[in-house]
């Protein structure tokens, strides 16, 4: 009997001094208004980066919970169509805060985000590095994962439903201009 | 005084409207490229290579292989909804290999917390919640700086056992959208690439607060009727027994 007593003491003195508190950051998020936010996205981050990143989502009251360690965060607050909002807090005790966010002007109009491609009146120019994910070995194996861009069986090229008739490699004429040998032979490192 | 009664309503009127137009509901539109991993590819190859049949046909699984096509998905979402789909195939394409990212629909709604997978054969299936865990790793996605998620999701095989695979989702803090492809959601910002063990799901084009009639939402509206993942495994497992029993007589 005092041997378990002991075994739980020392477990006990082990977590005071190894595991840290949490204490959780409880409140809501308002527009200017006092409407609740629902599904507003709350990202906590803490300045050590080895630690855990915590986050949340509000409820449809616009409620949020984040359970923090007493290390010191940087707390993020945003909702689409509105400003971002972030504070940096400590918690030594369990805290309410309510977040209020302010619209911004640039959230009502349409918004169009063409991932790492630029148009530009007859040409569209990639930035492979971004599209790639260094596991190709052909070209084909890079244009295949270009927006807009298909390769079929025969080595052939459309572009957006347009059949690609010339290939140039350094303004030159690859063997002919034909695609077949191109996408298959050059290796994909040689694109940047 | 009737005067300014009808100036007053007039103004009022037009406040209501003001405020009308602020609350519009949020909304959007992403197409996902799925493509198979060479890694996938490479292992399946060898494992035909290895398979009794006959060449010709061994030479055509192979060749559909090879030359698998990427699919495209589509994913709309508003307000608390989101509809994920996948784009019909080319008909040039149909001989060959897919993505591998899967063919069925995904309804979310986030005020009843639900993520359900809309399938044919097993019914509407209420999918577990992933718990996510943030990573400090970061990297860039077109303009967007992703933050890196981990999350373990228990997948049934068809050989009759469970296994459990790792999922990456780089997620856009600056996107503030809950929302994702498939059934992988919940995060702090929209997720614009899964990286899972056979496939890459990666987002090509964001259109946010679009027409309405631009968007596709197909609502599952029987929430009752929903199908457990339990469930689903079980009936999975059932056909496969059914069809052993078939194989010996």
């Amino acid at each position: 009997m005092p041997f378990r007593l002991y075994v739980l003491f020392s477990f006990l003195v082990l977590f005071q001094t190894v595991g840290f508190t949490q204490n959780s950051l409880t409140g809501k998020v308002t527009d200017s208004l006092n409407k609740p936010l629902a599904n507003a996205n709350i990202l906590a981050e803490p300045k050590d980066s080895l630690q855990q990143i915590k986050f949340a989502i509000t409820d449809d009251k616009g409620r949020y919970r984040l359970d923090l360690k007493s290390i010191p965060y940087t707390v993020m607050a945003n909702y689409l169509g509105f400003a971002k909002k972030s504070f940096d807090i400590q918690l030594d005790r369990d805290k309410t805060q309510d977040i209020i966010l302010k619209e911004s002007a640039e959230g009502l109009q349409e918004v169009v985000l063409d991932m790492p491609m630029v148009v530009k009146k007859d040409t569209i120019l990639y930035n492979v590095n971004q599209l790639t994910t260094g596991e190709e070995r052909k070209l084909k194996d890079i244009l295949k994962k270009l927006p807009g861009m298909e390769v079929d069986k025969n080595g052939g090229i459309t572009v957006n439903g347009k059949k690609v008739t010339h290939m140039l490699v350094e303004n030159k004429k690859f063997f002919g201009g034909g695609t077949k040998l191109a996408v298959d032979n050059i290796p994909a490192d040689a694109v940047k | 005084m009737t005067k300014h009664t009808i100036n007053l309503s007039f103004f009022l009127v037009l406040l209501f409207i003001g405020f009308n137009s602020q609350s519009q509901d949020i909304n959007g539109r992403i197409t996902y490229k799925g493509i198979v991993k060479q890694t996938f590819v490479d292992s399946a190859v060898a494992a035909i290579k290895k398979e009794k049949i006959s060449m010709s046909y061994k030479k055509d699984i192979i060749y559909a292989m090879e030359n698998a096509h990427p699919d495209e998905f589509v994913l709309s979402f508003k307000k608390d909804e989101s509809y994920y789909y996948k784009e019909p195939t080319l008909e040039k394409n149909i001989d060959l290999m897919g993505s591998r990212a899967g063919s069925s629909p995904y309804y979310v709604n986030k005020t009843l917390d639900k993520t359900i997978q809309v399938t044919s054969a097993l019914g509407n299936i209420d999918k577990i919640p992933l718990e996510w865990e943030i990573t400090n790793k970061t990297k860039k996605i077109g303009k967007y700086t992703c933050r890196q998620a981990k999350t373990t999701e228990k997948i049934y095989s068809r050989d009759g056992y469970f296994l459990y695979n790792n999922i990456i989702a780089w997620f856009a803090p600056d996107i503030p959208i809950s929302f994702g492809p498939k059934n992988y959601n919940g995060l702090p910002g929209l997720i614009l690439q899964i990286d899972y063990k056979e496939f890459t799901l990666t987002a090509i084009q964001i259109n946010l607060n679009i027409r309405e009639k631009d968007l596709e939402i197909k609502r599952v509206d029987d929430i009752d009727k929903l199908v457990s993942e339990k469930e689903s495994h079980k009936r999975i497992e059932e056909v496969m027994s059914d069809r052993k029993k078939m194989y010996k007589n």
